[in-house]
């Protein structure tokens, strides 16, 4: 998967990583280094730091076992957002959009917009040209909204023509349930989904009529034959069906130089932001009237591009994130629990921890006041708890993490069929999972550095105090 | 009981001794706190839009046909898919029945669909207007100031025609070739005549015809609109979900067709978009307390809002245009002469002057312009494609109000879904009574039924698009006679109370006396149709809300889960702690167990202490949790967003505490509590005396 496709990481996720980062380079690495080649003797720091912990294994083993439970639990969580994620990607760019579109809106009237590109291949030799090397390559859509109808039931859905010869990815992504993808190329004929294909009751070879209202304001419509029935895409693909570009053309009455977008794949999704913004300059100066950038799907802006005064058309450029927005509250809504999930389980762990560490520093009050007495710097005092915490978190979180991809893993691959209510959810009829490599390092680095952290407060408060007093202090 | 005393005391004695207890006592406060104040705020929500669902379109049950292919789902499905539901035969009779069950208070018939609908547009308003001013004059109410009217209207009409011209010519960029479009460039080139306005004088009630027959239909600038009803005994809906009230107009009266539209819908939909977006500015700044400078979202809004001026522009004939760039030049302290500019920038706000701007826009704009494009009062043509046929049926409509329901006026969900009469209902679904199917089979042998369902729709389009704004008497009826094919026969305005009942019915919903009543009612409907063998299907409005019903499930599974997670790793901490702790007693334990204590009085103590202490952070916890609904039901959590104000049944949710809450919150953490200590209790219990004081000795 490239690197556009994984849900990026936010912001404090990053800090939090960089600051983890730093502190265990500056607490652990330049000590160690130090230890090792300065100061041999005190890389007994970290020989005392494994002993202790190894000491009280009973509750070396629960605390890292909550640390633990807790990173699995954030990975695998981490790995459904990104599964339902991926699952959109997949859905998006084979069904409704490029990695990057040129669509647009060509107006009859001021009052009233098609979702339309007219003489597009003017339009793909500009695109051809300012990508030689970042294009894969690109596609032509027709699009329109429709009704379907079959002997026995109805459905709407969103109307691609396509030119099949050219969809390598569809060709590529879709899967056959039946019927014969190649049939496309002939006029009048639909590929459908297996959702669809059993609600309307047909199979490949029945016929299904489309009707569609156009901007003339009659009905058109059309009788197509149905040649493939592929598998479903996710939940999005309920509300797509494909023809073959001329049926849509047909049914709006289109010339041929007319399109409804143009997909663009690239070879690299995750230049797609550059690459927008060189199409933008490139379009603008080969004459083109060009949309400012609204991220949202192109069947929501009718509405306000009806109320701007110009005619004639103008090109609207979009990412494929953009016209799968309008399900983008699911992927919030499934990060925020998982933020507050995490949050609340940090803390639990942070307390256990320093509550441990309040233990382990009392019991050890009089071997402290001995160590520093015989000349010990406090610093050291601090690094010994610090590192004792930190190995723990380490190796815990690591064990974690492999436990949570492990279950990942196994829940991807057992695809359990979900219930129609949670499939909503997900968009996917399974339980998705995708692990990255970023996402688990990032979940590593979070709960790390969040329970080392925590650990500098009873370390720090162990240093202070005075040898005298420790070792008065009664165990 | 001395013994227990005995435990008690310790445990109190215990409680503050070690700092641990304090953490362990947070973590349990904690948790209290949290689960009694989610599971109340759950409860609330779930309570809040149980009110809204059943109060706004579900009743407490719904029933439906067990023959029909989908599940009911009263907002449709996902994608906005209307279930495919047979109709419920013989509904009076399974009315009477149900009305016969205990705390059944009444039955609704219902039938949801969708039907396009074209928003309007300019030109008809403009020409209706001009009609009205014709009549006028014919009545001899004639006047200069009238003539001048006129005068200027007519020459906005030439000038709307040379704006078609032009968009025709451009489409050609896009289009095929038709023998439609050189006809409509005919009949444009006769409106840009000086002979057609010559002819026009003479004659204006046949050049209005020409214009509104002719003229209008090529001005393709109305949306196609989705609009989403219910067929329902309009009448019965009203005493059934008294949440609901008219805003404009009044209720069909009975026995007519008629469509009421909810008012969000009709202000977001017809209102002209220049002061919908206006209104929407003043409340996010009014109401929300937002900042136009701050927020990116209305940012983008009051940049668009000045672009907008189309709609306004359309409508304005020279003569109000002179009016207005007199009056804006005035108010706005400007000398700018042209009147889009002039708009343009009245329209450019911000967050000093848009209360003033808004007002200005409505004491100086609004009067001169028609601010809904389709108006209480008009005949609107519905063309549908659900139910059975799949073919587009049609029928007009007169709108007779718009009505809301109260506390869900700015919720989109309850705002969408428009009411119509059960006849009007019956033609759009397609019901084909005995009359309508012998007319389709004849037609049949003329045609082919595929093609007679194109030509019909078409035909009923083209209806649609001039009767929708032109008064209904004149106009419409003289098109329905010359276009013809749709209303052979034609459509009855009137029916009686046996069409009512004897309309096809795809669900229905039954109004209970209370609530509480909801999961006994559902019992005994569904008894009453296995007894008597019904083919009907029962529903509870949770299942009937389908995907909004889903989405309250989902969320409270995710919610236990999350509360499960929470607390199997709070139960480990604490086990943790504890057992430490109760190592650190390791010579305490032994004492005891040296001076004659048992295993089991170890085990007591342990175990006694933590349930103490859970009681103790626990009672702590179920108070701040208390004290945090308190403060909520108080000042109440804004609905921060439209979508939200169904969820919580109006603009703010005021969540209460049920004593079920505060129960579930103490027994999750005394259970928690419970777990997490018999560990470390039965630790405690393996102490032996003598290793124990030695170990202590160390």
């Amino acid at each position: 998967m490239t690197p556009e496709a994984q849900a990026q990481p936010p912001v404090v996720v990053m800090i939090l990583g960089a600051l983890f980062a730093l502190t265990f380079f500056a607490l652990v690495i330049l000590p160690l280094l130090y230890s090792l080649l300065w100061a041999g003797p005190r890389a007994q720091l970290y020989q005392v730091a494994i002993r202790n912990l190894l000491q009280h294994r009973r509750r070396t083993f629960l605390l890292g076992g909550a640390i633990a439970l807790v990173t699995a639990l954030l990975v695998i969580l981490v790995g459904l957002s990104e599964g339902v994620n991926q699952t959109l990607l997949r859905s998006a760019t084979t069904l409704m959009s490029g990695h990057v579109n040129v669509a647009g809106f060509f107006k009859l009237t001021p009052g009233a917009s098609a979702p339309l590109v007219s003489e597009y291949p003017k339009v793909m030799e500009v695109v051809k040209a300012t990508l030689p090397t970042e294009l894969d390559y690109m596609v032509q859509r027709g699009r329109g909204w429709a009704k379907l109808v079959s002997e026995t039931g109805a459905l709407q859905a969103g109307l691609a023509g396509v030119d099949i010869e050219t969809e390598q990815g569809f060709r590529d992504v879709v899967q056959l349930r039946e019927g014969n993808l190649e049939a496309l190329k002939e006029q009048g004929t639909a590929l459908i989904f297996a959702d669809q294909a059993k609600k309307l009751e047909v199979g490949v070879g029945d016929m299904l009529t489309i009707s569609a209202p156009t901007l003339r304001g009659s009905t058109n419509t059309a009788d197509v034959r149905v040649v493939a029935i592929a598998k479903d895409i996710g939940l999005l693909s309920q509300f797509n069906i494909f023809t073959d570009a001329g049926t849509v053309r047909r049914l709006y009455q289109l010339n041929e130089a007319t399109t409804g977008a143009l997909q663009i794949y690239l070879k690299d999704i995750s230049t797609s932001d550059a690459v927008m913004e060189k199409l933008r300059t490139a379009l603008t100066g080969a004459g083109y009237a060009v949309m400012d950038y609204d991220p949202q799907p192109f069947f929501v802006k009718f509405e306000r591009v009806n109320r701007e005064a110009w005619t004639g058309q103008q090109l609207d450029l979009t990412k494929w994130k953009d016209e799968v927005s309008f399900v983008d509250w699911v992927l919030k809504a499934l990060n925020a629990v998982i933020y507050l999930l995490t949050l609340i389980l940090v803390v639990i762990i942070a307390v256990g921890i320093m509550n441990t560490l309040w233990i382990a520093i009392r019991e050890r009050t009089r071997e402290i006041g001995t160590l520093r007495a015989i000349g010990m710097q406090r610093r050291y005092v601090m690094a010994t708890f610090v590192i004792e915490a930190f190995t723990l978190s380490a190796v815990s979180t690591l064990l974690g993490a492999l436990l949570g991809w492990t279950i990942c893993v196994l829940l991807d691959a057992a695809n359990i069929p979900m219930p129609l209510s949670v499939q909503m959810f997900l968009m996917s009829d399974t339980l998705t999972f995708a692990v990255e490599t970023q996402s688990v390092l990032s979940s590593i680095l979070l709960i790390g550095f969040c329970t080392t952290a925590i650990a500098l407060i009873p370390s720090y408060l162990a240093a202070r105090m005075k040898p005298i007093n420790a070792m008065h202090q009664v165990g | 009981m001395a013994r227990l005393a005995l435990l008690f005391q310790i445990a109190v004695r215990n409680l503050f001794a070690s700092k641990m207890n304090l953490i362990i006592g947070f973590i349990m406060l904690a948790g209290t706190a949290l689960v009694i104040v989610g599971g109340a705020l759950f409860d609330s929500l779930n309570d809040s839009m149980s009110r809204s669902v059943i109060g706004s379109v579900a009743g407490h049950l719904q029933i439906y046909s067990s023959q029909s292919k989908d599940e009911l789902s009263l907002f449709g499905d996902f994608g906005g898919q209307e279930s495919d539901l047979e109709p419920i035969t013989d509904f009076p009779a399974v009315k009477a029945q149900l009305e016969e069950l205990p705390h059944v208070r009444m039955v609704v018939p219902m039938g949801m669909g969708t039907a396009m609908v074209t928003s309007g547009n300019i030109i008809d308003l403009t020409l209706a207007d001009l009609r009205g001013k014709l009549r006028q004059q014919a009545e001899g109410k004639g006047s200069p100031t009238l003539a001048a009217e006129v005068d200027s209207m007519k020459s906005h009409v030439r000038e709307m025609a040379r704006l078609i011209r032009q968009d025709m010519i451009a489409a050609r960029v896009i289009s095929t070739q038709s023998a439609q479009q050189e006809q409509g460039l005919e009949t444009i080139d006769r409106v840009l005549s000086d002979a057609f306005w010559a002819d026009f004088d003479r004659a204006p009630l046949e050049g209005m015809e020409f214009l509104e027959n002719k003229l209008a239909q090529l001005l393709t600038d109305g949306d196609w609109l989705v609009l989403r009803y219910t067929g329902t005994d309009l009448d019965a809906f009203k005493k059934a979900f008294d949440r609901m009230e008219l805003v404009e107009g009044t209720m069909p009266p009975r026995g007519q067709r008629g469509l009421l539209i909810p008012k969000f819908y009709y202000e977001e939909l017809f209102k002209v978009k220049v002061a919908r977006r206006l209104d929407l500015l003043k409340e996010a700044v009014e109401v929300n307390q937002k900042l136009l400078a701050e927020d990116p979202d209305l940012q983008r809004r009051v940049k668009e809002l000045p672009v907008l001026t189309r709609d306004i522009m359309m409508q304005l004939d020279p003569l109000k245009q002179r009016t207005l760039v007199t009056q804006l030049q005035q108010a706005l302290g400007s000398e700018e002469k042209d009147a889009e500019k002039l708009l343009k920038q009245l329209l450019t706000v911000n967050d000093q002057n848009l209360m003033e701007r808004h007002r200005l826009f409505y004491e100086l704009v609004a009067p001169k312009v028609e601010l809904y494009r389709l108006r209480v009062g008009d005949t609107v043509s519905l063309q549908s494609a659900s139910g059975g046929s799949g073919y587009m049926s049609s029928t007009n409509v007169k709108l007779w109000g718009t009505f809301q329901f109260q506390g869900l006026e700015k919720s989109p969900l309850a705002g969408v879904t428009s009411l119509i009469d059960l006849v009007s209902f019956q033609d759009l679904y397609g019901y084909l009574t005995p009359e309508k199917r012998a007319e389709i089979q004849a037609l049949q042998k003329e045609t082919g039924a595929q093609q007679v369902a194109r030509e019909d729709a078409e035909a009923a389009l083209f209806g649609g698009g001039a009767a929708l704004v032109a008064e209904g008497e004149s106009a419409n009826i003289d098109e329905a006679a010359e276009l013809g094919t749709q209303e052979r026969a034609a459509p009855r305005t009137t029916y009686t109370e046996e069409d009512i009942s004897g309309s096809v019915v795809l669900n229905a919903a039954v109004m209970l006396d209370d609530s509480r009543f909801l999961a006994d009612s559902q019992r005994s409907l569904q008894g009453l149709i296995e007894e008597k063998g019904l083919q009907l299907k029962v529903m509870n409005w949770q299942q009937a809300a389908g995907f909004l019903g889903q989405l309250t499930l989902v969320a409270k599974m995710v919610l236990y889960v999350a509360v499960f997670i929470i607390f199997v790793v709070a139960i480990v901490i604490i086990n943790n702690a504890m057992m430490m702790a109760t190592m650190q007693r390791v010579r305490e334990i032994g004492t005891l167990r040296a001076i004659g204590s048992r295993k089991g009085f170890i085990l007591s103590m342990i175990l006694v202490e933590t349930a103490v202490l859970g009681a103790a952070f626990g009672a702590l916890g179920a108070l701040l949790g208390a004290g945090i609904m308190r403060w909520l039901g108080q000042s109440g959590i804004p609905a921060s967003n439209e979508q939200l104000y169904f969820f919580f049944s109006g603009p703010r949710l005021f969540p209460a505490l049920g004593v079920g809450n505060v129960i579930a919150g103490l027994t999750v953490v005394l259970v928690v509590s419970a777990i997490s200590t018999l560990y470390p209790a039965y630790l405690a219990t393996r102490v032996s005396p003598v290793n124990a004081m030695q170990a202590a000795e160390e």
